[in-house]
């Protein structure tokens, strides 16, 4: 059985560590729990841009939105990573953890088998969704006004990656590329 | 010159705070100050003035441009509504629109569109500005809500002007 598998007790240790980085902190937790969860967030949309771009199903102008895209992340996870207390979490290793981490943070779309460039889109947008939702909720929470700021930023940012993804998903449509006046996302799993 | 004649524009900003907005923002603001207040109305300002030159310059855009201006503008009046509520909160008294706006003499679409994209950015440098100095995280998150919903605007129109929608990852000023 692979670390990932389940076995008669429920969930390996794998599974459940992942899940736990994307999980909400304690009430009172503090700003360093929140962000390390923003982090967890940022390091899935990474890890899920770089099996989109190794799937070699990308046309090369989706495979550069995806690089834009997966170098904004980055600049955004190094943000997070240099504040006080954040500490990173163990790299997704594989196909098989970023699936347990989608499921953990409510994307139940399979990624077995290889999906093609529309659904890898599909898959990035909703991801998008829920990075706003996650830093929506976290900006609620986030008592220093320092890192909330760089909250408020990396929302926006997110906010502008869901703008061009639905670009390339519905061109033409602007009501479906900006589709809401207060942007809040998809709300994050409670636990 | 094209000017954002705004006289009659407060009582449609004031529609604005009705029903337009579906998504809206409960806050308890038992620990709002009066420099919140201020801070409020600092951003209420600028989106008056997106609100003036969406106005003005929308319906000289064609087609898609057009349907665009037309969305951000119901998009900063719902902005609008939702500080105009948060600088109540406070228990200040909300900005209101100037007379007359400025906008400067632009000539056919790209130059409408520059326009609406430079007035985008000065609700990015306005609320860049204004969210770190806020008291709580409850408003800092509803001003976040509205930044972020200002920077999409911006990728849109950087579309629209044949740029990357993407710019820099930390949405600014400069984009």
């Amino acid at each position: 059985m692979s670390a990932l598998g389940t076995g008669a007790g429920g969930q390996s240790p794998v599974r459940r560590q992942i899940a736990a980085g994307f999980a909400a902190p304690p009430p009172g937790a503090g700003d360093a729990a929140q962000l390390r969860r923003l982090l967890a967030y940022e390091e899935l949309a990474i890890a899920v841009g770089g099996l989109a771009l190794t799937s070699g199903m990308l046309l090369p102008a989706t495979a550069e939105l995806v690089r834009s895209l997966q170098r904004q992340e980055t600049a955004h996870a190094r943000a997070l990573s240099a504040l006080p207390g954040v500490t990173p979490p163990a790299p997704l290793q594989g196909r098989a953890e970023v699936q347990v981490a989608l499921s953990a943070i409510g994307i139940k779309l399979a990624l077995e088998p290889p999906l093609d460039e529309r659904h890898w889109m599909t898959l990035l947008a909703e991801l998008e969704t829920r990075l706003e939702g996650v830093y929506y909720h976290a900006l609620g929470l986030l008592g220093e006004s320092g890192p909330a700021s760089l909250a408020a930023s990396i929302l926006a940012s997110e906010a502008q990656h869901s703008v061009a993804l639905a670009l390339w998903r519905y061109p033409g449509d602007i009501g479906l590329t900006v589709g809401s006046a207060l942007v809040q996302g998809a709300p994050p799993p409670r636990a | 010159m094209l000017a954002g004649a705004t006289a009659g524009l407060a009582a449609v900003v004031l529609g604005g705070c009705g029903g337009v907005g579906r998504a809206t923002h409960r806050i308890r603001l038992a620990a709002a100050t009066a420099g919140d207040g201020v801070l409020l109305n600092q951003a209420l300002a600028v989106e008056q003035r997106a609100i003036a030159a969406y106005t003005a310059a929308g319906p000289l855009l064609p087609g898609i441009q057009q349907q665009a201006a037309r969305l951000f503008l119901s998009q900063e009046l719902q902005h609008a509504g939702e500080l105009r509520k948060l600088v109540k909160l406070t228990g200040a008294k909300a900005h209101d629109p100037e007379p007359r706006y400025d906008l400067g003499q632009p000539h056919g679409a790209a130059q409408l569109l520059e326009l609406l994209h430079e007035v985008e950015r000065q609700q990015l440098a306005a609320y860049l500005t204004v969210l770190p100095r806020v008291s709580s995280p409850e408003l800092r998150r509803a001003l976040a809500a509205i930044m972020a919903n200002d920077a999409q605007h911006v990728s849109v129109l950087r579309a629209l002007q044949g740029s990357s929608a993407l710019a820099g990852p930390f949405p600014s000023a400069a984009q």
